[in-house]
């Protein structure tokens, strides 16, 4: 009995997956490059460096509807744009091409970045340096404040590259998970939205084994912190983060970094310093790059 | 049984099922809706290239429009660029040119939008960390009507909605503008006009930024009624109706110091008003004056003396800037003006800053008891020292300072110098670099003629 109702309701689908046969799909698609006829020598150089070789929309041109509507913002300057454009490239897709191969990069990176000429104020006297949402999408503002004529890779660190690496690591970790040892170890210090209150000073989190006080917001923010500020600010700032945490803080963050280590050795066949070394060295020559023209 | 049951409960399923595709749909539109929508993007874009030199549009910022419009040109080329200028000063100075880029899209419906920073659209969106929402001013719009020589927009996110008009008749845009901030400039001295409809006094409207704040006598409602300035008088945001009446363009009269309706068969006129309490107009207060005053250093009151200032305009009919650059090593004291009254006074305000330790300090004055020594740094425009007109007695225009009596116990009756680092941390006493002079009391003007 059992098998005829069976047969009874296969039937039944069967004739709602016929009913509609008729109707065939347009071959046209909905979504439209905008007119050829239209891209600035800008769009095709984006064509050939990002959306060829990495599957990369770059959204220079501001679409409110792909930010946050609640802040108000303004477009990023076409020139700025075409600077962010390279110095992106040169300083976070190119490092993970060159320590982790082309195929890595393509393959993780987010799919889109967009560009605002604003920052995104807080009413609290904060503003938001870039997002990041579902490792698909990167918004990085303030591209307007960026002086082009004298690019500080310092700054360029600051504002957005260490929130790229951060992002990116977030990535890293929600594909393949870190060892849950990691969660551990500071278990009992992390303590979520109150990281931003005055209390909780950079100091204080230093010497209880974070990198930033971000970090305490809880073990993924923790885990990515090391990896971005690891790369880009370079030893000697990693160096005196350790000094200032003190021999029990410094510890903590040693065995952090060693787990980051393996991980990133492990995981993904990554060497984290080999991923400095070449920022590093990428940095170095970011004074050659033509930033204005193609 | 119960088999039967459910054999009949799928069967009479299906067939409902099956009966949904019996009919055919039939498209109502020739095109699929995908290629109809690119269809529209190329007729837009093909409109907005086509005016060949360009449209106006009175550009309305602010959420509610509420501080009027400003006459604003765009051109749009074929190689998807735009140039804007505008009346006013943005990030460039009035009438200077800026090419960004432009695109026409579909969301919900048509979208024009200024999709690459300008100078000068943006000027009027740009947030910041002390103005988070800027002027709130659009630069994605609604595209609601389209016709040969008009179209209709309304801003995505503030929905203001304004027109852009083709500029058939190929008025330069340089003189256009000229024209618009001179008109502009004479005319933001009247601060109050009185709205008479069809010869009926119907109340007073006072001017505050670009929009009337109209105030009828038979109630004490007040409707805000924003507007543009054109070549020769103004252009209201949108027909404002009353008793009836539909009016929206205004010519000005210079004779008659008024605004003269000038829509067809209209009987509306703004006449210009001077409260009957109104002393002195903004003008005249401009120019030489002498400035009596007793200064004191950060330790002592010092003799009073007097000083030769000059009074020059900060922000029309709304504030001067008494240069005392003799004085002190900062510009002056910053004069605030009430358009209502004709009256002046001075409030807290920055006058100055300084670079201490790569910190910028703000030089502030302060509303100062000297009897109790408390002073008061509240930026607010409430307390501080009104001027006192002496009617010009003796033929000598004098305007003495005192108490505006806005500080309860206190007495707003000198005035001192504060350096803040920041907003609104206080810092310390500023004894001014070139003459150590601390704070003024005792402050009396008399017109040089």
């Amino acid at each position: 009995m059992k098998k005829i109702k069976i047969f009874l309701t296969i039937i039944t689908v069967a004739a709602m997956t016929w009913s509609c046969s008729e109707e065939k799909l347009n071959s046209e698609s909905v979504f439209k490059d905008p007119d050829p006829a239209l891209r600035t020598e800008f769009d095709k150089w984006l064509l050939e460096n990002y959306t060829y070789p990495y599957n990369i929309g770059f959204k220079y041109k501001m679409e409110d509807i792909e930010s946050d509507m609640s802040y108000d913002l303004v477009p990023a300057t076409t020139k700025n744009a075409i600077a962010m454009a390279k110095i992106v490239k040169h300083l976070w897709l190119e490092v993970y091409d060159e320590v982790a191969g082309v195929d890595f990069t393509r393959t993780y990176i987010p799919r889109v970045i967009h560009l605002v000429g604003s920052g995104a104020y807080n009413s609290n006297n904060t503003f938001l340096l870039g997002t990041a949402e579902g490792g698909l999408k990167v918004t990085l503002f303030r591209i307007n404040d960026l002086n082009i004529n004298n690019i500080n890779v310092n700054l360029l660190s600051e504002w957005y590259l260490k929130t790229m690496y951060h992002e990116f690591a977030h990535i890293l970790h929600q594909t393949k998970n870190y060892p849950e040892e990691f969660k551990a170890i500071s278990n009992s210090d992390y303590i979520g939205g109150s990281w931003s209150s005055i209390s909780s000073t950079l100091q204080m989190a230093y010497q209880l084994g974070f990198v930033s006080r971000y970090s305490r917001m809880e073990a993924n923010e923790d885990f990515v912190e090391i990896i971005a500020i690891y790369i880009v600010y370079g030893q000697a700032n990693w160096d005196s983060i350790l000094t200032q945490a003190g021999t029990s803080g410094a510890a903590i963050i040693n065995q952090k970094l060693e787990i980051v280590k393996s991980y990133l050795r492990n995981s993904w066949g990554i060497d984290i310093d080999e991923l400095r070394r070449v920022f590093e060295l990428k940095a170095s020559t970011l004074q050659y790059l033509d930033l204005l023209n193609f | 049984m119960k088999l039967i049951k459910n054999i009949i409960y799928l069967l009479v399923a299906s067939l409902f099922l099956m009966q949904s595709c019996v009919k055919d749909e039939e498209n109502i539109f020739d095109d699929t809706a995908a290629a109809r929508g690119q269809k529209a993007v190329a007729e837009y874009r093909e409109l907005l290239v086509s005016a060949e030199n360009g449209w106006y549009v009175d550009y309305y910022p602010e959420l509610n429009h509420k501080v009027g419009g400003y006459a604003m040109y765009l051109k749009f080329a074929a190689d998807g660029t735009v140039d804007v200028s505008c009346e006013i000063e943005t990030n460039l100075p009035p009438r200077q040119v800026e090419t960004s880029q432009f695109e026409v899209f579909i969301e919900q419906g048509p979208i024009l939008s200024f999709s690459t920073y300008n100078k000068v659209m943006h000027y009027f969106s740009e947030p910041s960390s002390t103005d988070i929402n800027g002027y709130e001013g659009d630069y994605e719009f609604i595209i609601m009507k389209a016709e040969t020589d008009e179209i209709q927009i309304k801003g995505k996110k503030g929905g203001n909605k304004m027109t852009l008009r083709r500029n058939t008749a190929n008025i330069n845009p340089d003189a256009h503008f000229t024209e618009i901030a001179d008109l502009a400039y004479q005319l933001t001295t009247y601060g109050m006009f009185e709205f008479v409809v069809n010869n009926n006094s119907l109340g007073l409207a006072a001017v505050i930024d670009r929009s009337f704040d109209l105030e009828y006598t038979d109630n004490s409602i007040i409707e805000k009624v924003s507007y543009a300035f054109t070549t020769d008088g103004i252009r209201l945001y949108e027909p404002f109706t009353v008793n009836g009446v539909s009016m929206r363009n205004f010519v000005w009269d210079d004779a008659n110091m008024q605004y003269v309706c000038s829509d067809q068969g209209v009987n509306a006129i703004l006449k210009s008003y001077f409260p009957p309490d109104f002393q002195i107009r903004y003008e005249e207060f401009l120019g030489k004056w002498k400035l009596n005053h007793q200064p004191r250093t950060s330790s002592a009151w010092l003799t009073a003396t007097m000083d030769t200032v000059e009074i020059v305009e900060l922000k029309r009919n709304a504030s001067y800037l008494v240069k005392c650059d003799k004085m002190f090593s900062f510009d002056g004291l910053i004069l605030s003006f009430d358009p209502r009254k004709g009256i002046v006074s001075f409030y807290v305000n920055n006058v100055g800053s300084f670079i201490n330790n790569n910190e910028t300090y703000f030089i502030r004055q302060c509303a100062y008891d000297t009897q109790s020594g408390y002073f008061n740094y509240g930026l607010n425009g409430i307390i501080g020292l009104i001027g006192i007109w002496n009617n010009d007695e003796n033929n000598e225009r004098k305007i003495a300072f005192e108490d505006n009596k806005a500080w309860g116990t206190y007495s707003a009756n000198g005035i001192l110098f504060y350096s803040f680092n920041s907003a609104n941390v206080s810092q310390s006493i500023y004894a001014d670099t070139m003459s150590g002079i601390a704070g003024i009391r005792n402050l009396t003007l008399t017109k040089v003629e």
